[in-house]
């Protein structure tokens, strides 16, 4: 009895641990190349690929119709400068101009914009936030964008989710984007 | 009973006095009519004399029928004199007199009777312009409400092309214009579009293409485009758009706060603001948010490869839901024909109302049936209101529709609507002045009667008592008139019932302005369209008015100003001519313009039916008459621009003559005095190759200052085969210079010299871009291959070569040794393509040479085909068109490609602007760019061109910085020196002189050949090469003759440009003749850019494809020219007697000179002797001192004393040596070899000369037969034959 758990604990111990490992992964844009870490035990709906304009997206499993979505953009061309804190702040206005006019436009309506934030990321890259809450057509969507370098490459990045609908959303983009890696396309 | 009837009196007393309280009297109502007040006798009287002027005036203006003109009469008055009648303002009048006395009136009975045979859109501005006083508008569910309640017949107010289509026509129109719009967005890729097009278009409805072939068909490509461009843009490609626009990106700047970049440029928006490269870009945050919009809906069990048709059904969706929003609009906006739902309150009033209403959930009617002008329209027609309408709809909806909520989505449809209707508001003024002229009615009603006596209208609480109703007003005295008179004055009839409904104003007027705004989009495509435009940009009625009368014609009429030059032109007789034929057919297209407004006036006013439809067929064909007109107004255009070029051509010529004659006459003082100088030479040894120089024109052979001679260059290089020797030298003709202009580097600054062929770089700048160019190699895994001495072999090929210090140092490939290379002795030419020596004995390296040497001819048809395209500087192309045009280089063969850059640069070097598609075409053909799809900065390119244009040199420099500010590659360092020199060279273009510009292009375009009999004479076969030598411009004939030489095989002489190498370049090697893939060099052009490089590998061949990988650049290094290797100079002593001494120092392998000069011994060591001359010219009967060598006595008499200097028995150096006092104007000294290939290599050079001569002189250059062309040359010298 008692060793029949045990086995089963490893089992599902190497059962998860093949998960984690299975869903960390690189995937290659004509630039950079980023090192993706699903952050849920199976990769079961996670859906990482090109779509549309992006070099790259990150699809979670979709709740109620809606998926909460990220994107990741490198430049075309390196630009090399470094992003500093100043120049987030700097930055701040015209994003929030840009953001309340888009929302109004689409007769939505701004909730809440969130301070500028460095994200803590174990790869060393300098990760810089900017977001806010808004409601369009009675719903709730928290939308973050974020730049960072990658070797030389200025990335945009946006992560958008329902917090009504996607209760962990936050919480694994937080996780994705603590473990994202990225190198220069060909350098790894 | 009487309290009822008193309560009914009072409640009617009660709403009216209300009504009247908060209106301010603004009108009558419908009142009830209560006798009015005995009047007194003379009042009476007086009301009846009024009445019955009035009733003599309004006779004038009514119909048998009872209805009134639509017009002003003018009546003579009996005092004598006339006076205007308002029938229009009478029949308003008689409207409201009836009502507001009759409340069971019939008031489309009484409208259709006042104004039968009206234009229908007058009965609507008379109605517009009474409805406060009738508020009575219709109701019920019945069609055509308008046209049944006000007595209209819309039917009857357009022709009706749209009748007679069959049913399906327009949803085959809505169909191609959808599939059409849809394909054409390719970013949707083609599954998308696929997806889209099946979901919108039932498969039973889907047009054949075939039928779709229409060229309006696309017109919803911007309503899709609009409404989608965010969910399919490249966000990635919008960042780097915005990135290029912001030009501080690449100083590193990041914040410009509120500073707006000042000449945004293609980014637009993005910018506006300035560049911040973080968060600056609403334009990227948009569209990222939009397409995770799309991402977000996408199904969880969809895997990666089911994404593009995942993500293409949620667009679809969203189109599907853009259109439908869009055809809502267009049928409520722009007409209706039938009505759905209750009608009832505030709603139900159609269009505007309707559509407001249904937004904000009360009422509920809809349109579902068009009114007759958009039935009427043909199917396309419609699809063209349909793009009208939704072109008001913005991208917001996108998101709106995305995000669900069909109500949020109608208002902004509805929003969108506003707009077309505020828009439509302007237009509508506009269209009616080109309809029926301005209207200019006053509110001013009763104005009729006449001086002093009005009618006006009374309520019961002003009349005295009286119930309300109409009095007459004299002076300041009101007179309330009765019943029976005021019925006598309408003379309506019918009794219909009370209708009382009061109904919410209705903006009638802008309605049917509407309907006649897509009427004319429908009717009259795009010139209706364009007058539109054109409209919408005025802001005041007159202004629209005025910019629609002169805007249909105005695009067509703009070849009107003359252009600088033409002033002379069109004071010709020749340029009268085509003035005034141009002029005439302008003429043509305005009238036929006038009468095609007119008979659209016309036809507006048609007063019937019948009518109506003849009128608008003689519209429709005075419009055609109007388009062709306008097509007969382009070939005025061309036969006009034709004339005037023949006219400069003219004027060229004449002034090219003038030039001639000039220079004849120079020339012949010349060759006189040449010959004198022969025959004094005649027994002089023979040294005639030295002879000094006499042409003062010879700048382009100023190699050499004074004291270093080239004469002698290469001659006594250890390994450098002898280019003097008799075994196989060289001859180059050079230019004659009788083409003043057509010199590379005259009469330019130093600055601005434009160099080409070897680039001259400095030590420093050399050593950078081979150690780039090193760097770039090791990536590939190549070598660099250095030729030395002139060896037409790689002496040295370099693996991993890397640049230390001043050496280029790598592993040789042959020996596998490090080897190393002076870079100081390193030459840079560029490469500008490879040819391939066709394989088998069917091919020829003749066929090779008879290209590149001829610009304009080619046996390619894509050669010809582009440069006849590319010639044309009219053409205005997009970036696309160019793409797509350059891309055909990729396509041809590569020495063709090559050839198109050549032609610009030569061009260039005979000072000839190059079209806008001929610059990038140079650019393109630059290494590293050929192959690219597409010409990357062709913006900027653009930009640099119209710069260069305006005549900035400087500032199309500082745009091509600009573009390659940060590039750390040399080899991309070299293409942009190449355009900067191209650059510079066409800001000295642009600064000569028009006229002789423009002849040389016309003489270049005709004439520049070489015959490939004359490129390959001779028994040898041998192969001329080198520069393209223009010799004369000529009336008729052949103009430019490239004069080439070549060298042959025995000798070649060296394939390496020194620095010291002037323009032209000197002549390359032919390379294996019978065998197969070798790398064949060539010079190509009057410009002498070298467009192959000759690789060969120690003789043996090599197969051509494993030079393909050739780096762009080669790298040929050489020793440096023994000529440097002496150096020869003079000292002067006063004396007495004066003494002239001469110094002979060498140089070291840095080139630097010894600090001493050599002794006498070393002067026998090294073979150096020296000779002293008392003229410039080395005869014995001029030769003084003989046997000294480093001293002379000047002797007496003689101011100049001449030293010249050799090695052993050559001439390396000579200078004079005098004075100071003494100014000595000596010829730049220049020695040209030559070569006459024979097969026997020991006749003497006059001989040679000779057989140079004949066959060099046929034909005969015509320019010169003003003097005659002397039977033999005696000496070549640089400047020609003497």
């Amino acid at each position: 009895m008692h060793r029949k758990v045990l086995t089963t604990f490893l089992f599902s111990i190497l059962l998860s641990s093949n998960g984690i490992a299975a869903s960390s992964k690189w995937y290659e844009t004509k630039q950079v190349n980023f090192e993706i870490t699903i952050p849920t035990k199976t990769t079961k709906d996670w859906l990482v690929a090109p779509i549309l304009g992006f070099p790259l997206a990150v699809l979670a499993p979709s709740e109620k119709g809606y998926r909460p979505t990220m994107s990741l953009t490198p430049e075309m061309t390196p630009s090399l400068e470094p992003i500093t804190f100043d120049e987030v702040r700097l930055q701040e206005p015209f994003y929030k101009a840009g953001r309340e006019k888009f929302v109004k436009d689409r007769q939505g309506k701004v909730k809440e914009f969130f301070k500028p934030t460095k994200v803590d990321n174990k790869n060393n890259l300098d990760i810089y936030s900017l977001g806010y809450r808004y409601e369009l057509a009675n719903m709730t969507i928290v939308e973050r964008s974020i730049r960072f370098m990658c070797d030389g490459y200025l990335v945009l990045g946006m992560t958008r989710y329902y917090p009504d609908l996607h209760k962990s959303a936050e919480k694994d983009f937080s996780k994705i984007l603590k473990n994202i890696n990225c190198k220069k396309a060909g350098s790894i | 009973m009487k309290y009822s009837l008193l309560f009914t009196l009072l409640l009617t007393f009660f709403i009216v006095n209300n009504s009247v309280a908060a209106e301010e009297l603004r009108d009558t109502q419908c009142v009830e009519y209560g006798d009015a007040p005995d009047l007194s006798e003379d009042d009476q009287a007086a009301a009846n004399i009024a009445f019955e002027a009035f009733k003599l005036r309004e006779n004038q203006c009514k119909n048998a029928d009872g209805s009134f003109k639509y017009s002003t009469v003018t009546i003579a008055k009996e005092e004598g004199g006339t006076e205007e009648l308002d029938c229009i303002a009478m029949a308003e009048q008689a409207y409201m007199m009836s009502m507001r006395n009759n409340c069971g009136q019939d008031r489309a009975g009484l409208m259709s009777c006042l104004t039968n045979g009206w234009d229908q859109r007058d009965v609507f501005d008379m109605f517009e312009r009474i409805q406060s006083i009738d508020q009575a508008l219709p109701a019920g569910e019945e069609p055509n409400p308008f046209a049944s309640k006000l007595g209209m017949k819309l039917d009857e107010h357009f022709a009706c092309p749209g009748k007679t289509e069959p049913p399906g026509a327009l949803m085959t129109a809505i169909g191609c214009s959808l599939v059409s719009s849809v394909t054409a967005m390719v970013p949707l890729g083609q599954m998308s579009t696929d997806l889209i097009i099946n979901h919108m278009i039932p498969e039973q409805e889907r047009p054949n293409m075939r039928s779709c072939i229409d060229g309006e068909n696309a017109c919803l490509t911007q309503v899709v485009w609009g409404a989608v461009q965010n969910v399919v843009s490249n966000v990635q490609g919008i960042y780097e758009l915005a990135k290029m626009a912001g030009r501080a990106v690449v100083d590193g700047a990041k914040y410009v706060g509120d500073q707006v970049v000042k000449g945004a440029r293609s980014a637009g928006r993005a910018i506006s603001r300035g560049w911040n490269r973080l968060w600056g870009n609403d334009v990227v945050e948009d569209a990222s948010a939009d397409q995770h919009n799309v991402l977000a809906q996408v199904p969880n069990e969809v895997d990666e490869e089911e994404l593009p048709e995942a993500t293409g059904s949620v667009i679809s969706r969203l189109i599907d839901g853009v259109m439908e929003s869009v055809k809502e609009g267009t049928l409520d906006q722009f007409s209706c024909s039938k009505w759905a739902g209750g009608v009832s309150g505030m709603g139900g009033l159609g269009g505007l109302a309707n559509r407001v209403t249904s937004s904000v959930g009360v009422g509920g009617a809809r349109c579902i049936e068009a009114a007759p002008s958009f039935e009427c329209a043909s199917a396309k027609q419609k699809v063209q209101m349909f793009c009208g309408v939704a072109g008001f709809i913005g991208g917001e909806i996108v998101t709106t529709l995305l995000t669900g909520g069909a109500v949020r989505a109608a208002s902004i449809a509805g929003k969108a609507g506003a707009r077309v209707l505020a828009n439509g508001g302007r237009v509508a003024r506009a269209t009616l002045a080109v309809g029926r002229g301005a209207m200019g009615l006053t509110r001013g009603v009763i104005s009729g009667v006449g001086t002093g006596v009005s009618w006006v209208a009374t309520s019961s609480a002003k009349a005295g008592g009286a119930a309300g109703g109409i009095a007459l007003k004299l002076g300041n005295k009101m007179l309330p008139i009765d019943r029976a008179m005021q019925m006598t004055m309408v003379q309506s009839a019918a009794a219909a019932a009370k209708t009382g409904v009061r109904a919410a104003t209705f903006p009638v007027r802008k309605y049917i302005n509407l309907l006649d705004e897509a009427y004319t989009l429908g009717r009259y495509g795009k010139d209706g369209a364009f007058a539109l435009k054109t409209v919408s940009v005025a802001t005041k009625a007159d202004d629209i008015a005025a910019a629609l009368e002169g805007g249909l014609i105005s695009k067509n009429l703009n070849r009107k100003t003359l252009l600088p030059d033409e002033g002379a032109f069109k004071a010709a007789s020749e340029g009268q001519e085509a003035f005034a034929k141009l002029e005439n057919a302008q003429q043509a297209v305005k009238e036929a313009h006038e009468k095609f407004v007119e008979s659209v006036k016309k036809a507006r006013r048609g007063s019937n039916g019948a009518d109506a439809e003849s009128l608008s067929r003689e519209a429709d064909e005075a419009f055609l008459a109007y388009q062709r007109a306008k097509n007969g107004l382009k070939p005025a255009d061309e036969a006009y621009e034709q004339s005037l070029v023949q006219f400069r051509e003219k004027l060229a010529r004449e002034e090219a003559e003038r030039l001639a004659a000039e220079e004849a006459a120079r020339r012949a003082a010349q060759q006189a005095e040449a010959q004198r100088v022969a025959a004094a030479n005649a027994n002089s040894n023979s040294t005639a190759l030295t002879t000094t120089s006499t042409n003062s024109n010879s700048r382009a052979l100023v190699t050499q200052s004074d004291n270093v001679s080239t004469s002698v260059s290469r001659t006594s290089g250890n390994s450098t085969p002898s280019r003097t020797s008799n075994s196989g030298t060289t001859v180059r003709r050079i230019a004659d210079n009788t083409v003043p202009t057509a010199r590379i580097g005259s009469g330019a600054s130093s600055a601005d010299n434009f160099r080409t062929g070897n680039i001259n770089y400095t030590t420093q700048e050399k050593s950078q871009l081979i150690d780039g160019f090193a760097g770039n190699l090791k990536v590939d895994n190549k070598t660099i291959r250095v030729t030395k001495n002139g060896s037409s072999n790689w002496d040295v090929q370099l693996r991993d070569a890397r640049v230390e210090g001043d050496k280029l140092i790598g592993t040789n490939t042959y020996t596998n040794q490090l080897d190393e290379v002076d870079i100081s002795e390193i030459g840079l030419i560029e490469v500008r393509g490879t040819a391939k020596v066709p394989d088998g004995s069917g091919g020829t390296v003749d066929e090779i040479f008879a290209q590149p040497l001829s610009l304009s001819r080619s046996s390619n048809p894509q050669y010809e085909s582009f440069m006849t395209r590319a010639s044309d500087d009219a053409v205005t192309r997009s970036n696309d068109e160019i793409h797509t045009f350059l891309h055909e280089m990729n396509t041809m063969p590569r020495a063709e490609a090559a050839r198109i850059a050549s032609v610009t640069t030569y061009k260039l070097s005979n000072r000839i602007m190059p079209t806008e598609i001929e610059f990038l075409a140079s650019i393109k053909n630059s290494g590293g760019y050929i192959t690219k799809a597409k010409l990357p900065h062709i913006d900027r390119f653009r930009e640099m061109y119209r710069t260069i244009q305006s005549g900035s040199t400087d500032d199309a420099l500082a745009i091509l910085d600009d573009i390659y500010r940060g590039t750390r590659s040399e080899a991309t360092a070299l293409i942009r020196n190449n355009i900067a020199m191209r650059t510079r060279a066409m800001g000295m273009v642009r600064a000569q002189t028009q006229l002789v510009t423009t002849a040389r292009i016309g003489a270049e375009t005709n004439d520049l050949r070489l015959t490939s009999q004359r490129r390959l004479d001779g028994p040898n076969q041998n192969l001329i090469e080198g520069p393209v030598v223009p010799l004369r411009i000529t009336q008729g004939g052949d103009n430019l003759l490239p004069v080439v030489r070549t060298a042959d095989d025995i000798a070649p002489p060296p394939s390496v440009l020194t620095l010291a190498d002037e323009f032209p370049v000197p002549v390359l090697r032919r390379t294996s003749v019978a065998t197969t893939g070798s790398r064949v060099a060539r010079t190509v052009s009057a410009a002498a850019l070298i467009t192959d490089a000759v690789t060969q590998d120690n003789g043996n061949t090599r197969n051509i494809d494993d030079y393909e990988e050739l780096p762009e650049i080669v790298v040929i290094g050489t020793r440096r020219n023994t000529s440097r290797e002496y150096v020869l100079s003079g000292g002067y002593s006063a004396g007495p007697p004066p003494v002239c001494s001469a110094y002979v120092k060498k140089r070291n392998s840095d080139g630097e000179t010894s600090d001493d000069p050599l002794d006498a011994a070393g002067f026998e060591a090294e073979g150096i002797t020296i000779k002293w001359f008392k003229a410039d010219s080395e005869t014995e009967e001029n030769q003084v001192c003989v046997g000294s060598i480093e001293d002379c006595n000047m002797p007496e008499g003689i101011e100049v004393l001449y030293v010249f200097a050799y090695k052993d028995g050559e001439k390396f150096s000579s200078l004079p040596c005098n004075s100071p006092a003494v100014t000595v104007v000596r010829e730049p000294e220049v020695v040209t070899p030559y070569d006459v290939p024979t097969s026997d290599t020991n006749i003497d050079d006059t001989s040679k000369a000779e057989e140079f001569f004949e066959r060099e002189r046929t034909p005969p250059p015509n320019l010169f037969q003003p003097v005659s062309i002397p039977p033999r040359p005696t000496h070549y010298l640089h400047g020609g034959w003497y």
